[in-house]
């Protein structure tokens, strides 16, 4: 299957859970809704190889085309391009060797190992929920909502994301030219 | 003129994500503002035919719950038809003529609200700003503004987006959606509000601490220039005396089950565009 075919399933999977499934559930803590994100692993799942101006086109009308459905104009667009930016510097940051990035084809458990992976998935996770969350507060101003709810809308979308690992295998073979 | 090229090229990624996220951030301003997004009618239209298909879906499970509003309300209108009433005056003229029409035959009446029925394609709940979407649109001659009310006669919200076969309505549950309730025991109003917590109540804002007000008691509309008045709002769930207030603390339950929203009638105030155009006369003055 060839990448650009595969990573469009991707997003019209991730969008489809997101839209019909995960936007209708939520759990109701001390009269915070909180809700369950996944969509944004699509762009933590881009190959190695994207070039950066891609990447934060990739974003945009990803993170656009989900707005649309959630009537948030704007509001998830910013931060998958919050995400798209950054996420180079993680990889940097968490790869094993220098020029790991070239074997592999996109971050998984098996490029980076799992403790890295976690650090990579949790730190972009909560990068993206922090801008999505904050916009919000600006425009609702609840201080403590938007403290609350940056950590539990993670630990909730982190234990998404590791199910959708388990359930979804993605199978990435060791490259070498050496 | 090459060095420019050569800088842009150099800060082409930098310069790309802080003009999308400019871009982005001009769109959830003006969205917030004034409903108006870039693509907003393509886009209502694409969302609202997938909507439409898979809400048909999740609606099937309240229908017993959409079966018995409807029900309700149909009850409710054979109640009021002309057949129910005789004339004790005069038992040869029908009711429903003196009703509608002068001795002279001309009509005493005019339409002032129009009702059109439709079908919830999207409803959210869970968020800050919820919206509904219907399956009627500009073809079936909805305008920005109008209101709407559920199918178990609550007010739901008011639309803010139309495209030719779907609008998006701002729901009740939207943190700028206002609408002035009466306490119908208690005869006074205050504004509705939403706190975004929980989708079955709504708030009482602004009811002085004198006043009694029980549990039971139900909110309806009143002088609002979408809805109709004394359309039904929320029944009164709790209501205290706030600490270091001096005003009420009233929760209430909404009358619409949002929860279950299938269908919806759209209200057409047919005065609006002559009060609006008063109003800014007046203002102009």
């Amino acid at each position: 299957m060839s990448k650009v075919v595969r990573y469009t399933l991707y997003a019209i999977m991730f969008l489809t859970i997101q839209i019909l499934l995960l936007n209708n559930v939520t759990l109701n803590s001390t009269g915070n809704n909180i809700r369950p994100y996944l969509y944004h692993l699509f762009i933590l799942w881009l190959p190695f190889a994207t070039k950066r101006g891609t990447l934060l086109w990739i974003a945009f009308f990803y993170g656009l085309s989900f707005d649309f459905f959630d009537k948030t104009q704007g509001l998830h667009t910013m931060g998958c391009l919050w995400i798209a930016f950054l996420r180079p510097f993680f990889i940097n940051a968490v790869i094993r060797q220098e020029g790991q990035e070239q074997n592999f084809n996109a971050p998984s458990t098996q490029s980076f190992g799992f403790g890295r992976y976690t650090f990579y998935i949790v730190s972009l996770t909560f990068l993206h929920h922090f801008v999505v969350l904050f916009l919000t507060f600006l425009q609702f101003g609840h201080f403590f909502s938007f403290v609350f709810n940056t950590l539990t809308f993670t630990i909730i979308s982190i234990l998404l994301i590791f199910a959708i690992e388990l359930l979804i295998s993605r199978k990435d073979a060791y490259r070498t030219n050496t | 003129m090459g060095r420019v090229f050569i800088f842009l090229r150099h800060f082409y990624v930098i310069i790309l994500f802080v003009v999308l996220q400019i871009v982005a951030l001009t769109m959830l301003y003006n969205y917030s503002n004034t409903h108006q997004a870039i693509f907003s009618s393509t886009a209502n239209q694409f969302t609202g035919a997938i909507n439409s298909k898979f809400y048909t879906t999740q609606n099937y499970m309240h229908l017993k719950t959409v079966n018995e509003n409807l029900a309700k309300q149909n009850a409710l209108l054979l109640q009021q038809q002309p057949f129910n009433y005789t004339n004790l005056q005069n038992k040869f003229k029908d009711f429903a003529d003196t009703l509608f029409y002068d001795t002279l035959g001309r009509p005493v009446v005019r339409t002032k609200y129009r009702w059109i029925e439709a079908k919830v394609v999207y409803n959210s709940l869970f968020k800050e700003k919820n919206y509904i979407q219907l399956d009627k649109g500009t073809a079936n001659n909805l305008k920005i503004g109008m209101g709407i009310l559920s199918d178990a006669g609550g007010i739901a919200g008011k639309i803010v987006e139309v495209s030719a076969n779907y609008a998006t309505a701002m729901s009740v549950l939207h943190k700028d959606f206002f609408v002035q309730g009466k306490i119908k025991n208690a005869n006074i109003t205050g504004p509705i509000k939403w706190d975004a917590q929980d989708y079955r109540y709504i708030n009482v804002e602004r009811i002085s601490n004198t006043i009694l007000v029980n549990k039971g008691d139900s909110i309806n509309t009143f002088g609002s220039n979408i809805f109709p008045d004394n359309m039904p709002i929320a029944i009164v769930d709790t209501a205290y005396i706030e600490k270091g207030s001096s005003y009420l603390k009233i929760k209430a339950h909404t009358v619409t089950n949002f929860g279950a929203l299938a269908f919806a009638y759209i209200i057409e105030n047919r005065d609006t565009e002559e009060l609006k155009k008063q109003l800014l006369n007046a203002e102009s003055k």
